[in-house]
């Protein structure tokens, strides 16, 4: 399993604050959530079509959804710094550690954009691999690539999540709400679709989610 | 581990206050500041440029993705259609059906494929540079001819031209003209980045001038009007190119000018174009007759200066905003 850097079960590195004050980001959140572009039916879009092969589905996916992470995150990186943002977290009740398995074995408090750094870099090793994402016709995919697939889409989450309870603020004075939700909706409802993300991972965007799913 | 995807992010001009909310009025290294929204805070003009081609991005991704999806349907709906013909037998079928899916991981696979130089046969150099060089190519997949631009990194780095790099690719990447060069893909590998662009096989406009030494009227009439064209369509998207001249000017196999270049380009902010209501005071543009003497002082808080002053304002002003 840590051959792909995916950690063992026991390493902690989501950690929900007991005693944290109870606030009602989600509730919010959730006024903000409709405004989207119009970009169809999100629910169709995730379905696996008709005789495709899974692994090939998921995986074009994780590449899609990577890129739009990664160039969301990309136009706040002027206000996601160390001073900003000295930890990783998603509001005052959760907080994430990084450790990769390989060379960060033990979760290591980090800053938030220190954090996501650590994060993109990984998952682009991972899809770089031939071995776990393969590219050449006839490569198979690799036994455990649903695994990787969940731990990709696990941090990824961990993206969304401080992005909506740190800065979504400035998401809404860029303009790019519409943007950020229509690439979080999508996201959510593949998530779903496929069950990728553990629900107790989802508790900081719970309330959020649960309109998605519903609603869509 | 510095990969690939971050190579362009992790050059920014990282300010000591990149932390702290920038006051309005504070001179910024990354270009001038354009106030969000809100007021509370300043945005550079490095996010204004990476807010807009992510919203682009992501725009044209989802219609990509809808697009693929109707057609991925409809080859669907003709796969059904073969095989509910009762002439073919169930082997053929099975060979159609097994056809149609390796057809289609060929298609999700090559969504994923990530364009690097291998994908491309290396013809003849067309141009050298300061960081590299131009050649022609090959795609190999399609056999379509490209110019491919070869930048050395650590020669930008050395040279501080990082920001105008990304900048042209940002630019080519956005502005979608007829007067444009097109930018076909980027990528880089450890040592170069690679802007693989349109090919234009006319030369360009100072090599027509050489070789004609005098342009017709109409000729020049047609030339003017499309360079215009091509200046207003990066001028839309808040682009100054301030690189135009001849050797810029580009010409396709029909004859069409396009513009090239984007190296000097820079993304702009209404925020930072000169006060010109100063210049209209000075020269008497926005003098009301009805207006008396005390009431025209008190209404501007410009101060009185000569044509030449203004002039000389106004110039200096101009080349601010260009530095």
């Amino acid at each position: 399993m840590s051959l792909f850097g995916l950690g063992s079960k026991n390493q902690k590195t989501f950690r929900p604050k007991k005693n944290a004050p109870s606030g009602n980001k989600g509730v919010q959140l959730k006024k903000h959530i409709d405004a989207t572009l119009g970009s169809g039916n999100l629910r169709d879009a995730v379905r696996l079509p008709p005789g495709e092969d899974l692994n090939e589905w998921l995986a074009v996916n994780t590449v899609d959804f990577f890129n739009q992470v990664n160039i969301l995150y990309g136009t706040l990186m002027e206000f996601c710094t160390p001073t900003t943002c000295p930890t990783m977290s998603a509001g005052p009740k959760f907080e994430y550690r990084w450790a990769d398995g390989i060379q960060i074995k033990k979760p290591i408090e980090v800053s938030a954009p220190k954090y996501v750094e650590y994060l993109m870099d990984w998952i682009e090793v991972q899809l770089d691999d031939e071995s776990i994402f393969p590219q050449k016709l006839g490569t198979p995919f690799p036994q455990n690539f649903r695994e990787v697939v969940k731990t990709i889409f696990k941090r990824l989450f961990r993206v969304y999540a401080h992005i909506y309870h740190t800065h979504f603020q400035k998401i809404v004075s860029l303009k790019e709400e519409a943007h950020l939700n229509t690439c979080f909706k999508h996201f959510t409802l593949f998530t779903w679709e496929f069950k990728l993300i553990d629900k107790a991972e989802l508790a900081p965007l719970i309330d959020l989610i649960e309109s998605i799913v519903s609603v869509c | 581990m510095d990969s690939a995807r971050s190579w362009l992010q992790k050059l920014q001009p990282r300010d000591k206050d990149r932390g702290k909310p920038a006051s309005p009025t504070a001179a910024r290294k990354d270009g001038a500041a354009a106030m969000a929204e809100d007021g509370e805070e300043a945005i550079s003009s490095t996010t204004a440029t990476k807010v807009a081609a992510a919203k682009q991005f992501i725009e044209n991704h989802y219609k990509d993705q809808m697009r693929s999806l109707e057609e991925r349907k409809e080859r669907r709906r003709m796969l059904e259609s073969k095989l509910a013909d009762p002439d073919v037998s169930e082997e053929e079928q099975n060979n159609i059906l097994k056809d149609f899916e390796n057809r289609e991981r060929e298609i999700m696979r090559s969504r994923r494929h990530k364009m690097g130089v291998d994908d491309f046969e290396l013809l003849t150099i067309i141009g050298r540079g300061a960081f590299g060089e131009v050649r022609l190519c090959r795609e190999k997949a399609t056999s379509n001819v490209y110019a491919m631009k070869k930048l050395k990194k650590s020669e930008m780095l050395r040279r501080g031209q990082v920001e105008h790099v990304r900048a042209e690719r940002n630019l080519l990447a956005e502005v979608d003209s007829a007067y444009i060069v097109k930018l076909y893909c980027s990528f880089q590998d450890e040592e170069f980045l690679y802007l693989v662009m349109e090919y234009l096989p006319g030369g360009d406009m100072m090599t027509l001038l050489m070789r004609k030494d005098t342009l017709t009227d109409d000729e020049s009439r047609f030339y003017v009007a499309e360079t215009i064209l091509a200046i207003e369509s990066i001028h839309k998207h808040n682009y100054i190119h301030r690189d135009i001249k001849p050797d810029n000017l580009l010409l396709d196999r029909t004859g069409h000018l396009k513009l090239s270049d984007f190296g000097l380009c820079k993304p702009l902010d209404s925020s930072s174009f000169p006060n010109l209501s100063e210049f209209d005071y000075a020269v008497g543009k926005n003098i009301n007759p009805s207006m008396d003497g005390d009431k025209l002082l008190s209404s501007s808080a410009a101060p009185r200066r000569t044509q030449q002053e203004q002039l000389l304002h106004w110039q200096k002003n101009r080349r601010m905003l260009v530095c």
